[in-house]
C-alpha cells in the first residue's frame, strides 16, 4: 500500500505519442473483435473493382486513354474509395462513442485532448492501408500491372494515406460538431460525392459537361493522377506530381483543422 | 348465412388500409426515400457525364445521349432503394410487435401482404415518374413518349413488388431490420452485374457471360428498346414478363415466409 | 494550499435554459463535499464543467489550483471522475478498460497492473474481469466505473450520484470505499447524490441544489439544526384535513408534506404531543398515524424549496381554513 500514498497527487505526465497509442490501440482491440468491420470495408471497393474492370474494359480503346488495361485505371481508385470508406468508419465509431457517454471518458485524457484525434485518425490510417493493401493484392490478380512501380507504389499509397485522413477527418469534424448519430449518414454522402465528382471513372478530357468542370477543380482529381502514375504509361512524372502533392498537403491540413476545432468546440 | 355484428371488411378494405399505413411510414422518415430519389439521379448524372464519349465504341447503341442509354439503370436503382424500405418497415414492425396486432386482428392473410406490396409499387410508380420527369429535362429522351413511360411505369411498379415481396420475406424470415439490409449489396449487386450500365457486349470476357445470365438484363434490354426503338412489342413484354415472373417467384417466398412466421 | 474545488459565479446555459445559474463553491482538502437536489437541479451539469467536459457560459472555476477552462489539461490529471451514466465501451472487458485508463494516465505498466489487479479486488470484479463489459449488471458497471476513476490516485474524486442503481448491500461497500479513499489518503471527494441519508452518511458538508441554485451549504447538523423544530406529520381521515389543519396550526407553521397528510414545525417539542392529541380529539378529527420527527435534511430541503425530495413529489396539499 506504499506505492499507492507515494503515488497518489503525483501528476503523471502521458506523452501524447502514448495517448494517441492507446487510442489507436483501441480501435485495434475493437476491430479484432468484431472482424465484419473490416471485411465491410473491403467489400466494396473489392466489389466495385471486380464490376468496373469487367464492365468498363472497353472504356480503355477510347482515343488518348492513358493505359490499355481498365484495371490499371480503376485499381488506384478503388484503393482510394476503400481508403476513404475506412477513414468514415472513424467517424461511426465516435458516433457510437460519443453516444454510449465512452467519448466523455476519452474527454478526461489527462493533458491534450488532440491524442484523442491522433490516436483515432493513426488508427483509421493503418485499417485504410491494409484494406488498400488487400485490394491491390485483387487488382493485380484482376490483370492491373505496374509502370514504374519503384517510384509510384509510394506516391499512391501517400494518395491513399491522404484519403484516409481526409474522410476520417471530415467524418470526425462533422460528428464532434453535431454530437448525433443521425448525422452519419452524411459522412458517406459527402464522401461519395468528393469521390465520384472527379476522375474516378474516366481521365479528365474523356469528361464532358459539369462534370470536366467540376471534376477539374476538385483535389480528389490531383491526388487520383498522383496515385495513378504507378500503373499508366509514362509512369511518374513532375507535371503529374507536384500537383497531387499540394492537394495532398492542403487538404489534408485544411480537413485537420476542421476535425481539431471540433474537437475544441466539443465541449462548448 | 347471417350477418354478424361486425362484418368482416372486405380483404380489399384491409389491403388499402395496410397500404396506406405502409406509404405513410415510409413517407415519415426521410432517410427511407429521399436516398432512394437523390442517389440514383446522382450517380447516372456522374456516370452520364464520364461516359458519354464512349458512345463513339463501334457497338454501341445509337442512342442521343448516355442518360437514355442509363434510363432503365436509374430506374431499377431507384426502385432497389425505395422497395428495400418495405422489407425495413415489415422488420421494424415485427421487431417491435405492432406485427402480432396485425395477425390478431380479424385480417385476411391476403391482405397483410398484399397492403405492403400495393404501398411499394405505388412508391416505384412516383420513383419512375419523378425520374422520367426531372431525367428528360437533362435531355434524356423517349422514342415513343406514350408506349415508353406505360412500359417503364409497368416494369417500375412490377419491379417495385418484386423486390418488395422479396425484402419483405426476408423480413418475415428473419425478424431483423439489419438482416434485410444486408441483403441490399446483393441486390445491388446483380444491377451492376447486367447491362444496365454499358453494353455488356463491349465488355465482352467474364462480364458478358455473367451479364447474359442474369434476369436483370432482359428487364434492362427490353426496356432499353422500347426507349430507344419506339413501341416493340416483343422488347416490352420480355421486359414486363420477366417482371412479372420475378414478382410472382417473390410473392411466392413472401407467402411461404408468412406462412413459417405466423405458424411460430 | 490552495482549495481543491472553488468556484465563483458559475451559470451553464442550454440555449434559453439556465441549468446552473450562478454557484459558490469552495470545498476544503480532505473534505467529502455532498451535492444534493432532485432530478434536473443541475448536479450532472456542474461537474461536467468541473471536470473539463463541458464549458461554463459564466463564471470561474477552479480545480486544484487550476482553471478549468484555461488549464483543462492540467486539471484532467489530477482529478478521478465517475460519471452518472457509466461511460463504458461494452465491447471491451473491465481489465481492458482498466489498462487503457492507465495508459491514458501515463503510468507505467508494472504499477499499473498491480493496482489494476487491487482496484478489481476491491470494487469485487476480479472474477469479472475479463468478460466484457457489455454483460455486466448496472451495479457491476458502477463498480467497474469507481476503479477506473480511481486508478491514477487522483487528488480529487468526482462522483455522480454513484450509488444510483446500486442495491443496499453494494451501496454501503461504497459508502466504506469513499470514506477509507478519504480517511487514509486524504483524498478529496464531491459527490452528488439524490438520496438523503446518502448526503447525510457520507458528507462532511452539503450544498442542496434546485434549479440551478444552490438553496442551503453547510454542514448536514448544522443545516438541521437551523430549521429548528421538529416535525409533527399526522395522517387523518380525509375528510377531516381541513379541520385537523386549522387545529394544527395553533402548534406551529405548516410544512410540506405527502398529499393526504399533515405536517407541522411543532414549536416546544415533544413537550405538546398530548396537548396537540387532545385538541384534535377535541375538534373531532379521526386521527390514523402521528410521528414526531427531529428535523432531517429533507426539513432542509423542505423549508428551503416548498417540496419533498423522498417521497411523492407533488406540492404540499392545499389547505383551506376557516369556512
Ligand atoms: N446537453 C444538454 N443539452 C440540453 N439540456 C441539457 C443538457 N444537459 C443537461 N441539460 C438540462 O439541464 C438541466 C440540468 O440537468 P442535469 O443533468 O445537470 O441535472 P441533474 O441534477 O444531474 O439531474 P439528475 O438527478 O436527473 O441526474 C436539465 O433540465 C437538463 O434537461
Ligand atoms: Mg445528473
Amino acid at each position: 500500500m506504499t506505492a499507492a500514498v507515494e503515488g497518489l497527487g503525483t501528476t503523471h505526465e502521458p506523452s501524447v505519442l502514448a495517448s494517441s497509442g492507446a487510442v489507436a490501440w483501441r480501435g485495434v482491440l475493437r476491430t479484432l473483435r468484431f472482424p465484419a468491420i473490416i471485411v465491410q470495408s473491403i467489400f466494396f471497393p473489392a466489389f466495385f473493382l471486380l464490376v468496373y474492370t469487367g464492365l468498363y474494359r472497353a472504356v480503355t480503346e477510347l482515343p488518348n486513354f492513358p493505359t490499355d488495361r481498365a484495371a490499371n485505371w480503376y485499381l488506384p481508385f478503388m484503393m482510394m474509395q476503400g481508403a476513404a470508406f475506412s477513414g468514415v468508419g472513424a467517424g461511426f465509431a465516435t458516433a457510437v462513442d460519443i453516444d454510449n457517454g465512452f467519448f466523455d471518458r476519452l474527454l478526461l485524457v489527462p493533458g491534450r485532448r488532440i491524442s484523442i484525434l491522433l490516436g483515432t485518425l493513426g488508427f483509421a490510417l493503418v485499417r485504410a492501408v491494409t484494406v488498400a493493401f488487400l485490394v491491390m493484392i485483387l487488382g493485380l490478380g484482376l490483370g492491373a500491372r505496374f509502370t514504374d512501380a519503384p517510384l509510384g507504389l509510394p506516391l499512391l499509397f501517400l494518395g491513399v494515406a491522404a484519403m484516409s485522413l481526409i474522410a476520417s477527418c471530415y467524418s470526425l469534424g462533422l460528428i464532434y460538431r453535431v454530437k448525433d448519430q443521425r448525422v452519419a449518414p452524411m459522412f458517406q454522402v459527402g464522401i461519395f460525392v468528393a469521390l465520384f465528382v472527379s476522375t474516378a471513372q474516366v481521365p479528365l478530357d474523356l469528361a464532358t459537361g459539369w462534370l470536366h468542370d467540376a471534376a477539374r477543380f476538385n483535389p480528389v482529381t490531383n491526388i487520383l493522377r498522383l496515385g495513378r502514375q504507378a500503373f499508366l504509361t509514362g509512369g511518374v512524372t513532375w507535371t503529374d506530381t507536384w500537383g497531387g502533392l499540394v492537394a495532398v498537403v492542403a487538404t489534408t491540413v485544411v480537413a485537420g483543422l476542421w476535425a481539431y476545432t471540433g474537437l475544441r468546440k466539443y465541449v462548448d | 348465412m347471417t350477418a354478424a355484428a361486425h362484418p368482416r371488411p372486405s380483404a380489399v378494405a384491409q389491403a388499402v388500409a395496410i397500404a396506406g399505413r405502409s406509404v405513410k411510414g415510409v413517407l415519415r422518415q426521410p432517410p427511407q426515400w429521399v436516398p432512394s430519389l437523390v442517389f440514383p439521379l446522382f450517380f447516372n448524372a456522374v456516370s452520364a457525364a464520364a461516359f458519354d464519349r464512349t458512345r463513339a465504341l463501334p457497338g454501341f447503341p445509337e442512342v442521343n445521349s448516355f442518360l437514355t442509354f442509363l434510363l432503365p439503370a436509374t430506374i431499377l436503382q431507384g426502385v432497389l432503394l425505395g422497395a428495400t424500405a418495405a422489407g425495413n418497415d415489415a422488420a421494424v414492425d415485427i421487431e417491435n410487435g405492432f406485427f402480432d396486432r396485425l395477425v390478431l386482428s380479424p385480417m385476411s392473410r391476403v391482405s397483410l401482404l398484399g397492403g405492403r406490396l400495393v404501398g411499394s409499387m405505388a412508391l416505384g410508380v412516383v420513383q419512375v415518374v419523378f425520374f422520367l420527369a426531372v431525367l428528360s429535362v437533362f435531355g434524356a429522351r423517349l422514342e415513343n413518349p406514350v408506349a415508353g413511360i406505360l412500359v417503364l411505369v409497368v416494369v417500375g411498379a412490377l419491379l417495385a413488388g418484386a423486390v418488395g415481396a422479396f425484402s419483405v420475406s426476408i423480413a418475415l424470415r428473419t425478424g431483423s431490420v439489419e438482416a434485410v439490409n444486408g441483403f441490399f449489396p446483393i441486390f445491388f449487386a446483380a444491377l451492376f452485374m447486367s447491362s444496365a450500365f454499358f453494353p455488356p457486349s463491349l465488355s465482352g470476357g467474364w462480364f458478358e457471360t455473367v451479364a447474359s445470365v442474369n434476369p436483370i438484363t432482359w428487364i434492362v434490354d427490353g426496356l432499353r428498346e422500347v426507349i430507344i426503338e419506339g413501341w416493340v412489342p416483343g422488347a416490352a413484354a420480355k421486359a414486363v414478363a420477366v417482371s412479372l415472373a420475378l414478382g410472382i417467384l417473390a410473392i411466392f417466398m413472401a407467402t411461404r415466409s408468412l406462412a413459417a412466421r405466423i405458424r411460430t | 494550499m490552495t482549495e481543491p474545488i472553488l468556484a465563483e459565479g458559475l451559470v451553464r446555459k442550454f440555449g434559453d435554459l439556465v441549468a446552473v445559474d450562478g454557484i459558490d463553491l469552495c470545498v476544503a482538502q480532505g473534505e467529502v463535499f455532498g451535492f444534493l437536489g432532485p432530478n434536473g437541479a443541475g448536479k450532472s451539469t456542474t461537474v461536467r464543467m468541473l471536470t473539463t467536459l463541458l464549458s461554463p457560459s459564466a463564471g470561474t472555476a477552479r480545480v486544484a489550483g487550476y482553471d478549468v477552462v484555461t488549464q483543462a489539461a492540467e486539471v484532467r490529471r489530477v482529478i478521478g471522475v465517475a460519471l452518472q451514466d457509466a461511460a463504458i465501451d461494452p465491447i471491451m472487458t473491465g481489465r481492458e478498460l482498466l489498462k487503457l485508463q492507465a495508459v491514458l494516465h501515463g503510468i507505467p505498466r508494472r504499477i499499473s497492473r498491480e493496482r489494476g489487479d487491487e482496484l478489481l479486488s476491491r470494487v469485487g470484479l476480479s472474477a469479472a474481469a475479463d468478460r466484457r463489459v457489455g454483460t455486466y449488471s448496472g451495479g457491476m458497471r458502477r463498480r467497474l466505473d469507481l476503479a477506473l476513476a480511481l486508478i491514477h490516485e487522483p487528488r480529487v474524486l468526482f462522483l455522480d450520484e454513484p450509488t444510483t442503481g446500486l442495491d443496499p448491500t453494494s451501496r454501503m461497500a461504497l459508502w466504506e470505499e469513499v470514506r477509507r479513499l478519504n480517511g487514509e489518503f486524504g483524498t478529496t471527494v464531491l459527490l452528488t447524490t439524490q438520496y438523503l441519508e446518502e448526503a447525510d452518511q457520507l458528507a462532511g458538508r452539503i450544498a442542496i441544489i434546485d434549479g440551478g441554485r444552490i438553496v442551503r451549504q453547510g454542514e448536514p447538523e448544522a443545516l438541521k439544526d437551523a430549521v429548528g423544530s421538529p416535525t409533527l406529520r399526522v395522517d387523518v381521515d380525509p375528510d377531516h384535513l381541513t379541520r385537523a389543519a386549522e387545529v394544527l396550526q395553533k402548534f406551529g407553521e405548516i410544512r410540506p408534506a405527502r398529499s393526504g397528510r399533515l405536517a407541522i414545525g411543532l414549536e416546544g417539542g415533544a413537550a405538546r404531543l398530548a396537548e396537540v392529541v387532545r385538541a384534535l380529539d377535541a375538534a373531532g378529527v379521526v386521527l390514523n398515524h402521528m410521528e414526531l420527527d427531529a428535523p432531517s435534511l429533507d426539513d432542509v430541503f423542505a423549508e428551503a424549496t416548498g417540496r419533498r425530495l423522498e417521497g411523492a413529489e407533488e406540492p404540499p396539499a392545499p389547505v383551506e381554513v376557516g369556512g
